[in-house]
């Protein structure tokens, strides 16, 4: 390809994807009414970045991850900062399917379409990955990265947590990854730095678990396409100014609690969303279901809760036991279905539907994703055996399946609530 | 009265001198059974050998011994004319039974209360117009740790008693910090108290005889203090060696008075008392226990302990070394 | 009395931890000279040789004395006096359970000091691997039937063999640690010494003066060191299920973030991996709760005495005590 072929070609996706990002925006800003004021900031900062192509961090040093796993205050610790690669565009799905075959995951597809394509990556020169060696598509995607010319630190991570041969195994590998991010940012982590990152991150997972427990309140306050925003924006956004929007917001959904205002109706349906990951403007699934009248208070997912909610608990403020800490947080309560066992996500998922007064469950699934595709069974009949009505929805990025997707939502959403008036 | 008191050491180291071969040693009190098969009845227990009485109850068996030294002394028996008394706890009389067998004699008593129990002999005759008085002393103590250890009950039991009604009276100072469990050791400075009808008894010539026969005297000072500091004569073979070797010592202190008077109808001019009291001990701590081995095995442990786990961090901790320190 | 649990769920449990263990070591190592007495069944390590200071006397002792009984006289008085003893004991520790490990004994509290120094040294901690632990932990029970069958067998000839030795009395003070340690507090050394009055004596008081050098070099490395082979803690976890005070865990709050068992000085795994017992005293366990304090779920884990909550995991007294910490 010439050049100039190449520039055009460029120009063509960045075009595409500022539109599709702006599709998607508007759909969840405008077609809901009473949205927070504070989630102004929100739709402001995606506008900014998805739609207008702002590089969100300036001239910082960034650091590229692609998964949960990774303990981002060591990066914060060596004065980088992380951006969550995972991808969530159709654009990007469809530039990457050159790389992978057919049948796999949208959103392995998007993230190596959105490194392949020199758009609106949000990597700077260094180019610089931590790729968790986690499904085997994101394994061998790491490997991809590399050849099309990013620096990729693999870090290993075990394919079960029980034993305490896996937990020795991740910490001596989080261990490595700290050295080699020593190396690669020429920054040494400190005591006091990696103690600062701790404290950072840690005032951000406080919002976000007041958000989250706000959500808990019977009148739902706010819904679940605006929080996925937010925790969305958690993946680029500064982490401070995030932290105080959402602080910001927090103040105004408890006022909103206060005062018995409710972002739905009082009889829709408490919804708990699990499954992989809704990552914007792929927020397809969530605002169909609250475009049909329910309402999401709760999830299960590595774009939001998976990601934030688990605390670490340093015992000794040194190196050697905040590193091992930090590793320890990252494994230990991870509910990926990628590990063996699924006990701990059927305990997490009933732990959520019980305090928050869930009425039914959506299981997402990209087609694809191999993982969360084998587990639901498991969670499905779990549930039912609970007591608690689940639906499993198998879908990708294309907005082909709209149609049939909202049927079966619909069907789905009746359902709960016919169970409801029951009761 | 330094010229009397002079006078009653010249008397009293004439005595001494005359009566020392011809008359056997003094009286005295041992609970140091005169055979084998005595001991059999017996059990140790802190303050000596004692016999299981009725309903449990510890019973005491002191035997008449005569000759100053200890590992010699005979097992006599005694005159029928002795007067008897054995003080309680409460200071009160307990009536102690006679007993006489074969290989001597000597007096029993049960011992309820913890607690330290005097047992007196007197024994009293005239002599060339001279009344000789022995006054055979033992203190004994009774404790079981099974009765427990209450510091503040401990600390009421311990002083010693004065007995005003005893003519010579032998009293053993508590060393400091001494408790039930306390064993006079060699190399201590004991201290014993004389004596006289009440009060201190200047001038009674005291004197300490070891197991084997080492004595010394010394002259009780204006408080009718004694002071000995105890020697070691336990010399065995390092293998041999027995901490817990317990070996008795004498206290015989002696008295001499111008009172004239009579005794059953026989006048004498002057009284001469002879008060005798036992004690154990035990060889010295330093004799068989090292700080220096002590600290050494400790420092060397230390030092392997400390080593090894440096090697280790340095070798076989591929993931330790990994680590940020 | 919301705002007051609150308050009390926020605390921080070190400071706490720090001063009551402070107030107990000063009552137990010196409280004999201000004429406390506990008795002679303390279910802690306040050492017997530690005289006068000594506020009570640490179980063992009299346990090793009363077990060197001959067999016809265990229907008597003496065979009264064991059980009196035991009963004793076994009511301290049905109030407290094993926090008398965790706020009361002087030796664990001497090692949480050396933990500190050593954590202040910025020296990184020792922890065994799993097979090592389930290895190793036996030992302290290995250690109290010694410390019962020895004196015993003292006092006895059993199938015809001799008896042993004398000098084998009271055996596990001979190597316990706290017979140095504790009496030295009060500038009394004389423990710390060799004996060698006879072989029986020497090998016992030297492999005693050995295990001082190695609780040193331990306790310093190892968070609490001592206590995984402390024949107490083995006489504790017999009796502490029906005990009063309690660690609960309610395993559907439960994430199996680990925080918890970072916290655990005694690297209990069980306190973040078992999602099924309600009731979580591992044997190991010294009731410090720490790890209620580590946990950031809602009532996940708590400390209740008779059933009644007293101090309980929140997410406001995590983050609380996260700022506060690392904040220095
Ligand atoms: S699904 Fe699992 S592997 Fe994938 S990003 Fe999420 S946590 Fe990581
Ligand atoms: S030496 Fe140890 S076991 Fe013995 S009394 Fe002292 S603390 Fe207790
Ligand atoms: S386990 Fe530790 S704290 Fe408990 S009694 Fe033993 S030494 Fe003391
Ligand atoms: S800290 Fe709490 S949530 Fe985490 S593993 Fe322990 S008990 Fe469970
Ligand atoms: S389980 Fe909890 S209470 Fe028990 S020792 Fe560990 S941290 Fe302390």
């Amino acid at each position: 390809m010439s050049a100039e072929a190449q520039v055009k070609q460029i120009e063509m996706v960045r075009r595409q994807l500022s539109r599709e990002s702006a599709e998607a925006l508007n759909k969840i800003e405008k077609d809901f009414p009473d949205n927070p004021k504070s989630m102004d900031y929100f739709y402001d900062l995606y506008r900014r970045v998805h739609c207008e192509g702002e590089a969100p961090h300036g001239d910082k040093k960034v650091i590229g991850t692609t998964c949960v796993q990774v303990p981002e205050e060591l990066i914060y610790a060596v004065g980088a900062v992380p951006v969550r690669l995972c991808n969530g565009s159709h654009t990007f799905d469809q530039l990457g399917a050159e790389f992978m075959p057919a049948k796999s995951c949208s959103l392995v597809k998007a993230t190596l379409g959105m490194l392949s394509s020199e758009v609106a990556s949000w990597l700077d020169q260094g180019g610089d990955i931590v790729n968790v060696t986690t499904c085997d598509q994101k394994t061998k995607a790491g490997r991809l990265m590399e050849e099309a010319g990013y620096r990729v630190h693999h870090l290993e991570l075990p394919p079960s947590k029980e034993s305490e041969a896996a937990r020795t195994y991740w910490q001596s590998n989080v261990n490595g990854f700290a050295r080699s991010l020593e190396s690669v940012t020429g920054h040494k982590i400190t005591r006091n730095g990696l103690r600062d990152a701790i404290v950072r991150v840690g005032r951000a997972q406080q919002a976000y678990r007041r958000l989250h427990r706000l959500r808990m309140s019977p009148l739902a306050p706010i819904l679940g396409k605006d929080v996925f925003l937010v925790t969305n924006a958690y993946f680029f956004d500064d982490i401070d100014s995030w932290t105080d929007a959402v602080e910001v917001l927090n103040d105004e959904i408890e006022r909103r609690c206060e005062e018995g205002f409710g972002a739905a109706q009082r009889r829709a349906p408490r919804i708990l969303f699990t499954g992989s990951p809704p990552i914007f403007p792929n927020l397809k699934l969530p605002t169909l279901i609250e475009q049909s009248g329910a309402v999401i208070v709760a999830d299960e997912t590595c774009s939001a809760n998976r990601m934030l909610y688990d605390v670490v608990n340093v015992d000794e403020w040194q190196l050697y036991d905040m590193v091992d800490a930090l590793a320890d947080r990252a494994l230990k309560p991870c509910t990926c279905p990628i590990f063996v066992s699924d006990e701990d996500r059927k305990r997490r998922l009933l732990e959520l539907a019980r305090t928050f007064a869930v009425d039914g469950v959506v299981y997402q699934a990209f087609s694809g994703c191999q993982v969360f595709e084998m587990e639901q069974r498991s969670i499905s009949r779990f549930l039912a055996d609970e007591g608690i009505p689940s639906l499993y929805v198998e879908t990708d990025y294309s907005p082909d399946d709209l149609g049939q997707l909202s049927t079966r939502i619909e069907a789905f959403i009746e359902s709960l609530k016919a169970r409801r008036r029951r009761k | 009265m330094t010229k009397l008191r002079r006078l009653a050491l010249g008397f009293a180291l004439l005595s001494g001198c005359l009566g020392g071969a011809a008359q056997a040693g003094p009286l005295w009190f041992s609970d140091r059974p005169p055979s084998a098969d005595w001991s059999k009845h017996a059990h140790h227990s802190h303050g000596g050998m004692v016999e299981r009485g009725r309903q449990g109850v510890s019973v005491k068996r002191l035997w008449l011994r005569d000759g100053r030294v200890p590992a010699s002394a005979v097992y006599p028996q005694f005159g029928d004319d002795a007067e008897i008394a054995v003080l309680g706890i409460d200071g009160k009389n307990l009536a102690p039974e006679l007993f006489k067998v074969n290989s001597g004699g000597g007096i029993t008593f049960p011992m309820a209360e913890e607690g330290f129990y005097n047992a007196y002999l007197i024994e009293r005759r005239v002599e060339d117009d001279v009344l000789k008085t022995s006054i055979v002393k033992a203190e004994v103590l009774k404790h079981s740790c099974s009765e427990g250890h209450d510091p503040a009950f401990t600390a009421s039991r311990m002083p010693p008693r004065d007995h005003a009604g005893i003519a010579l009276d032998i009293i053993r100072e508590r060393r400091p910090g001494e408790d039930f469990h306390t064993r006079m050791r060699s190399g201590d400075e004991l201290v014993f108290r004389v004596n006289y009808n009440g009060s201190p008894a200047a001038g009674a010539h005291v004197s300490l005889t070891t197991q084997q026969g080492w004595s010394k005297q010394v002259m009780a000072d204006a408080d009718g203090r004694a002071v000995f500091g105890m020697i070691r004569d336990y010399y065995p073979a390092w293998h041999e060696f027995d901490k817990r070797h317990s070996e008795a010592f004498l206290v015989t202190a002696e008295f001499r008075a111008d009172e004239p008077g009579e005794l059953h109808g026989t006048p004498f001019r002057q009284a001469h008392y002879t008060a005798t009291l036992p004690g154990t001990f035990y060889p010295s701590e330093l004799e068989y226990s090292s700080y220096l081995v002590g600290l050494l095995v400790a420092l060397v442990a230390a030092a392997l302990a400390a080593g090894s786990v440096f090697f280790y961090r340095l070798k076989h901790g591929r993931p330790a070394r990994e680590r940020l320190q | 009395m919301n705002r007051f649990r609150a308050f009390i769920n926020g605390a921080d449990i070190r400071r706490f931890r720090f001063w009551v263990q402070l107030g107990f070591f000063f009552l137990l190592v010196y409280g004999g000279y201000f004429m406390i007495n506990l008795g002679q069944s303390l279910p802690t390590f306040s050492c017997g040789f530690n005289q006068p200071g000594r506020a009570g006397v640490c179980y063992l002792l009299p346990l090793q004395h009363q077990t060197h009984i001959p067999w016809d006289s265990i229907i008597s008085g003496r065979g009264l006096g064991i059980l009196t003893g035991l009963l004793t004991f076994l009511a301290w520790l049905f109030v407290f359970n094993k926090a008398w490990c965790g706020y009361a004994c002087p030796l664990g509290t001497i090692q949480d000091w050396m933990t500190s120094l050593r954590q202040k040294l910025g020296i990184r901690y020792a922890t065994y691997n799993l097979d090592w632990f389930t290895r190793l932990k036996k030992i302290k029970y290995i250690l109290l039937i010694l410390l019962i069958v020895i004196p015993f067998l003292m006092a006895n000839s059993v199938a015809g063999l001799p008896k042993l030795p004398d000098d084998m009395g009271t055996p596990f003070c001979k190597i316990c640690p706290a017979r140095m340690v504790i009496p030295a507090m009060t500038g009394d050394f004389s423990q710390w010494t060799v004996d060698f009055s006879t072989g029986t004596a020497a090998a016992m008081t030297g492999l005693g003066m050995l295990v001082l050098g190695i609780f040193f070099v331990g306790g310093f490395i190892n968070k609490r060191f001592f206590c995984f082979f402390c024949p107490m803690s083995a006489l504790h976890s017999l009796f502490s299920k029906v005990a009063l005070l309690k660690l609960r865990k309610d395993g559907s709050k439960c994430t199996r973030c680990g925080d918890c068992y970072r916290a655990c000085d005694m690297q209990i795994r069980e306190i973040a991996d078992d999602v099924e017992s309600t009731t979580l005293v591992k044997d190991d366990c010294m009731m410090c709760f720490k790890c209620v304090a580590a946990c950031p779920e809602e009532g996940a884990l708590k400390a209740s005495f008779m059933n009644i909550p007293i101090y309980e995991s929140t997410e406001a007294g995590f983050f609380k005590r996260m700022t506060k910490r690392g904040k220095k």
